[in-house]
């Protein structure tokens, strides 16, 4: 029926935009959900358009689902929003006619009716009750300002597995602010029969005076099917079934407060209050501090709330706490209560009596303003360190000074000391260069330094011998011997202390004979035959003869 | 002879102050001559006197002549030299909402954070300063090898290199892509220089970064990154070392 409807609608949009409004049936029970779309042909909107409130019925919106219809040759777009609504109560839902603006031209749906039928099928007596309670007493009628509670029991003989709550549209009423709402669930008894009860308590506070209309609270419920699965352990793997039940709507008369018999000191509060007082100690030296412990409790919102200040003449110096406010909502009844703490530092020492906290409120339940007292406290203040420092509240005039106003916006004023600093940092200053540069040398001269003093010169063990031969003008026999036995190891190719007579015949023969004969001179000489006077300048020649070998 | 000794040193480190221009120019804004402040703080700017301060009065006297684009530039300019400033930030505000371009300025992205909290000479000291305690810890430790330097070296070495980097930065950014603010009442932006296509078209007080130039052209870049070439007389450049140009003449009357 819906493809039906739709192929006929775009057929007839060929040439111009519209909107199009079905449902998935025109006949549904209470608590039944349905489809409903809105499908826009050939134009496009900014976004999913929202319905206005349509009593009896909840829509909510699902999602968008777009698509192309060809039909004679011509191609349509089509955008289709789908929405979910669930029918609240028996009777008719009337869907009105929906007119939007597409592309500056006004095009709009039918009106839409559909019948609600009682629920057919469901648990007998599952109930969705509201109310709006007052001390626990449903209300029709409230002060602006006054705390009432919206209760909503649901309660149903099977078992509930899951829940999710929908709450109304509070007209003119506005949320508590020191308690949030509460959703409690528990399992009772009646007729002797098990029933699942949820129980849904929210504080409010009515803001304006007026006839004002609470609409349905929805509760949707998930519960066990049990017709195919059976009962006991196969419950486990039953399938579950939805049910959305409603409550009926309220009306409430919110009423203004009453300007007569309204005093000046007027708090603001609303509610039926009790209002005490203790002081923590009933001694205390002048200067230090006792702390005042006032208490006000009632069924009437305490948010913002803030005791009246201490007259500047009363003997004594106040500083107010932080106050705790505790506020607790069951069973429609509200109550709160805060605590404050007040430091008292009496200013001189004998018997300091503190002069009643007083608050003007109005009280619902008799329709009238009331005045709330504590009792008169007595504290007995003795002389304490500080007293001669202390001054009272009553010296002096008081401060009637009033904030400077700012006449007009401007840019900040001059900079009187403004003076030329040093130029800009260059880092190629000869101050720049010197700062950092100056260290880093240290640092690298300091390392080239070490690292020259760990390299060993490698020795030239030719050129080493030549410079002992040239300095061996006077060379004693050990020297002689060692600079004959260093010059034939170079010549031969092998260490000196290994070499023997043998070890000459390797020698070339230019050389071999006289170093044969100059190693028996040597060896004489060494050994006490003693040496002639030529046998220096003969080693010394031979060894420079042999140096020269290579 | 001595005094020219002291003199001189003084002048080359960069020490010496300008003195009477300066404090001639904030008399004359102080008496309200606001005509001859600007001309007075320009002479200052010119002559070396590059400070912070200065450049925010400059900014607060051609402010008051109603020289708009050349105040935005004397306190970016003055923002270079004192990003602390409070009044800088205020008054660039203020002189901003008078503009006809809104081009609204990025986010700081670098992850040099510290960039925007301290000024270039700043950061070059700062930097100067930690690089020459880091060479004298390195010599000390080749001095005695026993001497404990490992810690404070990290505790120095770490701020020296994070301010040699951002000096390096903030170097690079003044010389070779500085800001610049649009002096003329209009310039048009084009896709080749003097004879391109014109891409969008900018009003006097309006900030641009110059990405290059060439000859009379700048090429220049918005914060969303559209480029264009414009001609480099129109626009003033936000670094504090170049000269200021002349504030424009007040008409007579």
């Amino acid at each position: 029926m819906v493809s039906a409807s739709l192929l006929f609608a775009a057929s007839q949009a060929l040439y111009a935009a519209q909107l199009v409004l079905d449902a998935d049936t025109e006949r549904l029970q209470v608590g039944q959900t349905i489809g409903l779309r809105l499908t826009v042909i050939d134009a496009a909107l900014p976004g999913a358009p929202s319905w206005p409130a349509v009593p009896g019925a909840k829509i909510a919106y699902q999602g968008v689902q777009q698509s192309v219809v060809r039909i004679s040759g011509k191609t349509s777009r089509t955008v289709t929003y789908t929405y979910a609504l669930t029918a609240l109560n028996e009777g008719s839902i009337n869907i009105p006619a929906m007119e939007l603006n597409v592309g500056g031209e006004a095009i709009r749906t039918d009106a839409l009716s559909l019948k609600v039928s009682p629920r057919a099928t469901g648990p007998s007596g599952a109930k969705a009750e509201a109310s709006l309670r007052a001390l626990g007493e449903p209300v029709q009628s409230a002060y602006v300002g006054q705390v009432l509670v919206y209760t909503m029991s649901f309660r149903t003989p099977e078992q509930v597995l899951d829940r999710r709550f929908t709450p109304p549209t509070f007209d003119g009423l506005v949320a508590e602010q020191t308690r949030d709402g509460e959703l409690r669930e528990h399992r009772t008894v009646i007729d002797g029969e098990d029933w699942s009860v949820i129980q849904v308590d929210m504080p409010l506070v009515a803001a304006a005076p007026g006839e004002r209309t609470i609409t349905p609270g929805v509760m949707a419920v998930q519960v066990p099917e049990l017709g195919r699965s059976g009962r006991g352990p196969a419950r486990a793997f039953a399938n579950v079934r939805n049910e959305v039940y409603s409550s009926e709507s309220l009306k409430l008369t919110v009423r203004p407060l009453p300007a007569e018999g309204r005093p000046d000191d007027f708090s603001g509060l609303v509610g039926e209050f009790a209002l005490s007082a203790r002081l923590l100690d009933d001694t205390v030296a002048t200067g230090d501090s006792v702390t005042l412990e006032i208490t006000l409790s009632g069924d009437g919102t305490l948010a913002g709330f803030s005791l009246p200040p201490v007259a500047a003449d009363a003997g004594f110096r106040a500083y107010d706490d932080t106050p705790t406010v505790e506020a607790r909502v069951r069973e429609g009844r509200f109550t709160s209560a805060a605590a404050f703490r007040r430091a008292i530092v009496p200013e001189r020492p004998g018997t300091l009596t503190l002069p009643p906290v007083e608050l003007s409120v109005f009280n619902p339940r008799t329709g009238r303003y009331e005045r709330l007292q504590t009792e008169p406290l007595t504290l007995n203040v003795t002389p304490g360190e500080g007293e001669a420092t202390l001054s009272t509240f009553s010296q002096g005039a008081a401060d009637q000074r009033r904030d400077v106003e700012a006449q007009a916006d401007d840019i900040a004023p001059l900079h009187p000391r403004a003076k030329a600093d040093r130029a800009l940092f260059r880092p190629q200053d000869p101050l720049v260069l010197g700062l950092v540069g100056l260290p880093w040398l240290g640092f690298f001269g300091l390392l080239a330094r070490e690292l020259a003093q760990r390299v060993k010169p490698k020795a030239d063990p030719r050129r080493a011998l030549s410079q002992r031969l040239n300095r061996a003008e006077k060379a004693e026999l050990a020297e002689l011997l060692d600079l004959f036995r260093e010059s034939l190891g170079l010549a031969l190719g092998r260490p000196a202390p290994a070499l023997d007579q043998d070890a000459l015949g390797a020698l070339p023969t230019t050389h071999r004979d006289e170093a044969q004969r100059l190693y028996a001179d040597l060896e004489a000489a060494r050994y006490g035959g003693g040496a002639d006077a030529g046998l220096r300048e003969r080693t010394l020649r031979l060894c420079r003869a042999l140096l020269e070998l290579g | 002879m001595p005094l020219f000794g002291l003199t001189t040193p003084l002048l080359c480190l960069g020490l010496a102050t300008a003195g009477e221009p300066v404090d001639d120019a904030l008399a004359a804004l102080v008496a309200g001559d606001h005509a001859e402040a600007s001309r007075l703080h320009v002479a200052a700017v010119n002559g070396g006197a590059l400070s912070g301060d200065v450049y925010y009065n400059l900014g607060v006297s051609l402010y008051r002549e109603d020289a708009i684009p050349e105040a935005i530039l004397a306190w970016r300019r003055a923002a270079v030299l004192a990003p602390r400033d409070g009044d800088i930030l205020m008054n660039l505000s203020h002189a901003r909402r008078r503009t006809q371009d809104r081009i609204e300025a990025p986010a700081l992205d670098s992850w040099m954070f510290w960039r925007s909290s301290f000024s270039f000479s700043e950061q070059g000291w700062a930097a100067a300063l930690c690089l020459s305690a880091l060479g004298a810890l390195g010599a000390l430790w080749r001095l005695r090898p026993e001497a404990p330097v490992g810690i404070p070296a990290l505790l120095v070495g770490v701020p020296a290199l994070a301010f040699t980097l951002s000096t390096a930065a903030e170097l690079s950014t003044l010389n070779d892509r500085p800001d610049a603010v649009v002096l003329t009442d209009e310039v048009s932006a084009r896709s080749e220089g003097a004879g391109g296509v014109v891409l969008f078209t900018l009003h006097a007080g309006a900030e641009v970064t110059v990405r290059e130039r060439v000859g009379a052209q700048a090429l220049i870049a918005l914060p969303d990154d559209r480029v264009g070439w414009v001609p480099l007389d129109t626009l003033g450049l936000v670094d504090p070392r170049l000269p200021f140009p002349s504030p424009p003449a007040k008409p007579a009357g």
